[in-house]
């Protein structure tokens, strides 16, 4: 995230988006309360172990916004959000409107733009959203008001819409966006094809109806399960992805390519370029510097702590002819190479 | 990140346009035949102990 807020109005403008946005991306769960022992589904895997609205543990008292805050970057310029709500998507609309709409939220509270909405019990509203299949659940305002989830979806959506540019993206993410909340308002089992809550949802009331089965019965908690199962053939998301039931948004070729290519546009392009070409020098890669062993002129550490810079279009003429690391640590603007150890990092 | 800068994605047209009213309108590429026709394919690769596989999955700590 960019610039100077008050971390008081990024969780005020946080809070109700998160307890909501489940709606659009919760992967569903068989079972109700923390062991599950209340039959039935529910429309979040993790809404149940979320305990606080603010915090700085991520494996037990859960809190809605998570108070690390290392940016792996300029700490003068930059801040890190590390979100810890979100259930693991398989579908790709899904994940797109996930990702998306949380970026566009985020947009609005840099810009001071975001919806002042604020929940008269944040935490039981989280659960009872999750626990609520019909969406109607009208959820208690602090002004006296209440709200569906839904109807707190829209309100960001609609600020969003008002205030999004206009690039491709940004128009693709509104418009999925809105293509979710239209169907979540008409008719659910509409966006099976898109949603993992729903897809799991249709998928186990097949099962319960063909074979007649309670919700605690042990075969629906391993539909439940292996419905993320990461390999190919077992998983039961693959399955109903090959059968055309669930839209893609992406092809396997270019998920091939993305597990061995960088993105282009980022500090992981100079990254990648180090682990490949220079790997014999490259002592240590993180998040934010490159440490390079420069022959004579010792260990150097390279800082790269812009995520924007280092990218191909910054880089790889420059980088073209350039075989060992002193050179490249030369091209890089480290222009104090001496032949002692030398901490000097690129501009 | 501003509003205006999204994930750069480079995706095909492989994933069907938005639905047009109503709802169950067949999509085109979407297969929208009842659930009931896959059940019998799932029930293929369905492992075979229930409550083993449940619990095996269950995380104990961690990040």
């Amino acid at each position: 995230m960019i610039g100077q807020f008050d971390f008081d109005d990024l969780v005020a403008g946080l809070i109700p988006f998160f307890i909501s946005r489940q709606i659009l991306c919760g992967s569903g769960r068989v079972g109700i309360g923390r062991e599950g022992e209340t039959a039935g589904f529910q429309i979040s895997s993790r809404a149940d172990f979320f305990e606080a609205q603010v915090g700085l543990e991520t494996t037990l008292r859960r809190p809605i916004v998570n108070t690390r805050d290392e940016p792996h970057a300029d700490p003068a310029k930059y801040r890190r959000l590390h979100v810890i709500i979100g259930d693991a998507t398989m579908a790709e609309p899904a994940t797109l409107v996930r990702f998306g709409s949380t970026s566009l939220v985020l947009g609005l509270i840099e810009a001071g733009l975001v919806p002042r909405l604020e929940l008269a019990d944040p935490m039981q509203a989280l659960w009872d959203v999750s626990h609520d299949l019909s969406l109607s659940t009208k959820l208690p305002m602090s002004d006296g008001t209440s709200m569906t989830a839904l109807e707190i979806q829209d309100t960001y959506y609609s600020a969003c819409f008002e205030h999004a540019g206009d690039d491709a993206d940004t128009t693709e993410v509104l418009s999925e966006w809105k293509r979710f909340l239209d169907g979540l308002a008409t008719d659910p089992r509409s966006l099976s094809d898109s949603i993992d809550w729903i897809a799991k949802w249709v998928l186990l009331e097949g099962y319960r109806k063909k074979e007649n089965l309670d919700w605690d019965h042990p075969k629906l908690a391993l539909i439940d399960v292996q419905y993320h199962d990461v390999r190919p053939e077992k998983g039961l998301f693959y399955k109903l992805e090959k059968a055309d039931r669930i839209r893609r948004l992406t092809t396997d070729g270019e998920v091939e390519k993305a597990v061995v290519s960088a993105p282009d546009g980022t500090r992981a392009y100079l990254r990648s370029l180090a682990v490949t070409r220079f790997s014999d020098s490259l002592v240590a890669a993180s998040w934010d510097s490159l440490v390079l062993d420069a022959g004579e002129y010792g260990i150097v550490r390279l800082p790269m702590s812009e995520p924007l810079k280092g990218n191909r279009e910054l880089l790889e003429d420059r980088l073209a002819e350039v075989h060992d690391s002193q050179a490249l640590l030369q091209a890089l603007g480290v222009d104090r190479l001496k032949t002692t150890n030398d901490e000097r990092g690129a501009k | 990140m501003s509003s205006q800068e999204q994930v750069q994605r480079d995706h095909s047209g492989g994933g069907g346009e938005p639905p047009a009213e109503p709802p169950e309108a067949v999509q085109g590429q979407i297969n929208t035949q009842n659930v009931d026709s896959i059940l019998d394919e799932i029930d293929g690769v369905l492992e075979s102990n229930a409550e083993e596989f449940v619990r095996n999955f269950v995380q104990k700590g961690g990040q």
